[in-house]
């Protein structure tokens, strides 16, 4: 409350400025569908409409530029509960959830519900359990909470280690799938898309921190639900006649269980979580879309589905944002609409999957006998589609379509036949995901390295520039790390989010629930239980996955947070029980972050430091 | 003491509200798939109830279980003299 009046206040007029945005996104589409009509290249098209939404965020973030350290690391606290929510919502939705689980509900419909609900139901539970005392007590990042509850930099700084790899995983996983697309749609390499891509992420956490990065995202949010719903919803008033296709896919369910009976999809027995989870290559769509547990087991569903919520709990990158509500009440609100913007996505995602299912089938039966549409060449030549003459008959028929998971969202508007731009403006919507998903990831990683392992290790008062200025430095080595390794490395992005999802959810869940919830709770504890969550985790990984051990139980490498959570609690509550209760001054932080009245404890300390360097300053 | 007195009334509440809230979360992502198969003979909006409650059913209900809880939170932090304004 006291530092409040040096900062500005929410400022009035955010409202008008995202109306200016998407009307300037929404005129650009407007205008290169008439160039498009008048007979410009499509590779000008492609160009335009995928480098100038760049440009913009790039100068929200120029504008959003500060020096303050306040601004930096929590956006001076003032971003309100909706603007919060709309940057939570896109740092949960991405690259991932824009491309892979669009195709994976298209490929094994219900089964994939796993991933969307644990994304949802982890934003509800941190909602209860973190986010108002991350609030309360300020600090900067999750590290720096641990650092400020135990008033130590050495747990801080183990934090920051453990945190490295899950959310690099997450961030290399939307940076090579936003690098795949755009050298689809631009003329350049896989690789220089890597950098570029790198560059700007890098370049827009650098700017202003978590200032241009709660911004940016917030034109971000409309940009890529803009270009999720357009296309989807031209269709269903098409099909249904109704523009609104949340409602309306229900209609299509009968028709589309009997396009799926004639080309021979069974409800196939469960399979291992590895085979039934969509890969990279095309492969065909023949699990019913509306079968649950045709492709996972109900046992690997309802696992999976807990590794994504509690590691959507616990993930930094979105714990972070707890810090800049303007109070712990509005902290509260910020997930609420967070699920409110996520969950629009999240119901139209089935809703794109199912349309394309269904245009797809119909065009296919509606071709001459034996005969490919036309739009399967073009989507085979970039990579999205193929077809295999499965039963040797010499014919295409629909059940020899494989399509590729990352390429159903973008297979929409060529299947329905619309004009090319739309097909670029999804991606370009794709594009923008995975830059809002990656510049939250980088702040996350960049300030841990900065904060808390440089600053926090090496000064133990650092002055507010070299925080600047390491936290800085931290986001240029992420981003130049992580596109050195998506340039380098070929990996899938699925399995990569499923293990960050299973690293997050053990190293932080146990010590971070414990330590705001239980007051016993001491520093040897929170160590014990990051460490043991960590290392079962990643240890089960390397195990079951490189080093071709017994996996237990049956259970994937996909699924380690399953042993992992829990030894995480275990050994949190046991090494406590082992060693001295917390000291009174410890136990004070722990009763006072759970108290929502009084002043945030990060900005008292601020306060206090300041007054006394007032004091001790002879002039 | 009657300080002390209304700060564990405010720990207990709040860890009430939290319980049915985790409880609630618990019941639609962990039994609701369970009995899918039985949901699905029930049709809402023409689509199946089960495959309903994983595409939108749940995610709906998760905004108004946050929603609530912040509100239900709020009023006893005003109750309890814990609200942030004073």
């Amino acid at each position: 409350m006291t530092l409040q009046h040096q900062y500005r206040p929410i400022n009035p007029r955010l409202g008008t400025h995202y109306a200016v945005f998407a009307s300037t996104i929404a005129s650009l589409v407007l205008i290169l569908a008439m160039l498009e009509q008048l007979g410009t290249r499509k590779l000008w098209l492609s160009h335009i409409m995928i480098i100038s939404p760049m440009i913009l965020y790039a100068g929200v973030a120029i504008m959003t530029r500060t020096l303050n350290v306040h601004e930096f690391f929590s956006a001076g606290r003032r971003v309100p509960a909706v603007f919060g929510g709309l940057s939570l919502a896109v740092t949960a939705i991405g690259g991932v959830g824009f491309f892979a689980l669009t195709g994976c509900l298209y490929l094994i419909g219900y089964d994939a519900f796993a991933l969307a609900l644990g994304w949802a139901a982890g934003f509800a539970v941190c909602a209860i359990l973190f986010t108002p005392f991350l609030r309360k007590s300020g600090a900067y990042t999750l590290p720096g909470f641990f650092r400020q509850r135990f008033d130590s930099r050495v747990i801080g700084a183990v934090a920051a280690l453990l945190l490295l790899p899950p959310v690099l995983m997450l961030l290399a996983a939307e940076i090579r799938i936003g690098a795949f697309v755009t050298s689809l749609f631009v003329s350049i390499s896989f690789e220089l898309a890597v950098v570029i891509g790198a560059t700007l992420v890098a370049a827009i956490a650098v700017l202003g921190g978590m200032r241009s990065v709660s911004w940016t995202q917030c034109v971000l949010y409309i940009v890529i639900i803009g270009t999720f719903l357009v296309p989807v919803t031209i269709l269903s008033l098409e099909v249904t006649n109704l523009p609104l296709p949340q409602l309306t896919y229900g209609g299509l369910f009968e028709r589309l269980s009997a396009q799926e009976l004639s080309i021979g999809a069974t409800q196939a027995g469960p399979v291992t979580i590895e085979a039934a989870l969509p890969g990279e290559r095309p492969e065909p769509a023949l699990k019913p879309f509306m079968a649950p547990f045709g492709a996972l087991s109900q046992s690997d569903f309802i696992l999976l589905l807990f590794c994504f919520t509690a590691g959507t709990a616990a993930m930094p990158s979105l714990l972070m944002r707890s810090g800049t509500a303007p109070s712990v009440f509005e902290s509260r609100r910020v997930i609420g609409w967070g699920i409110i913007f996520f969950g629009l996505f999240l119901i139209s995602a089935p809703a794109y999957a199912a349309f394309t299912k269904f245009i797809t089938l119909q065009q296919i039966a509606s071709a001459l006998p034996g005969q490919m549409p036309d739009w399967i060449a073009g989507l085979r030549d970039a990579g999205l589609a193929d077809f295999s003459d499965r039963n040797g008959d010499g014919k295409f028929d629909a059940s020899e379509m494989l399509v590729s998971r990352d390429g159903v969202t973008l297979a929409l508007p060529i299947i329905a036949g619309y004009p090319f731009i739309f097909a670029v403006m999804v991606a370009a919507g794709g594009i923008s995901a995975t830059l809002a998903a990656s510049i939250a990831h980088a702040l996350a990683a960049g300030t841990a390295i900065g904060e808390d392992l440089i600053c926090g290790l090496v000064y133990r008062s650092p002055t507010a520039a070299k925080r600047l200025l390491f936290s800085r430095l931290g986001i240029i080595a992420t981003g130049a790390g992580v596109a050195w390794l998506v340039a380098v490395v070929d990996f899938d992005i699925l399995p990569s989010v499923a293990w960050a999802m299973s690293l997050a959810a053990s190293t932080f869940l146990p010590g971070l629930s414990l330590s705001i919830w239980w007051p016993r709770f001491n520093i040897w504890g929170l160590l014990a239980a990051m460490i043991a969550g960590f290392g079962v985790t990643a240890g089960y990984i390397f195990l079951t996955k490189f080093s071709g051990s017994e996996p237990w139980f049956g259970l994937s490498h996909l699924l380690a947070a399953t042993f992992g959570v829990p030894a995480g609690f275990a050994a949190g509550v046991g090494v406590t029980y082992l060693t001295p209760e917390p000291k009174p001054a410890v136990r004070a932080i722990g009763d006072e972050i759970r108290d929502p009245s009084g002043e945030t404890i990060y900005d008292r300390v601020v306060r206090l430091s300041i007054a006394a360097d007032a004091a001790s300053d002879p002039n | 003491m009657a300080e002390d007195q209304q700060r564990i009334h405010h720990r207990l509440w709040t860890l009430a509200i939290a319980a049915t809230f985790l409880a609630a979360v618990a019941i639609l992502i962990f039994v609701v798939p369970l009995v899918v198969g039985e949901l699905n003979t029930y049709f809402l909006f023409g689509i199946p109830v089960g495959f309903y409650m994983a595409a939108q059913g749940t995610v709906i209900i998760f905004a108004i279980l946050v929603f609530w809880a912040a509100g239900q939170q709020e009023v006893l932090d005003r109750k309890l003299g814990a609200a942030e304004d004073n």
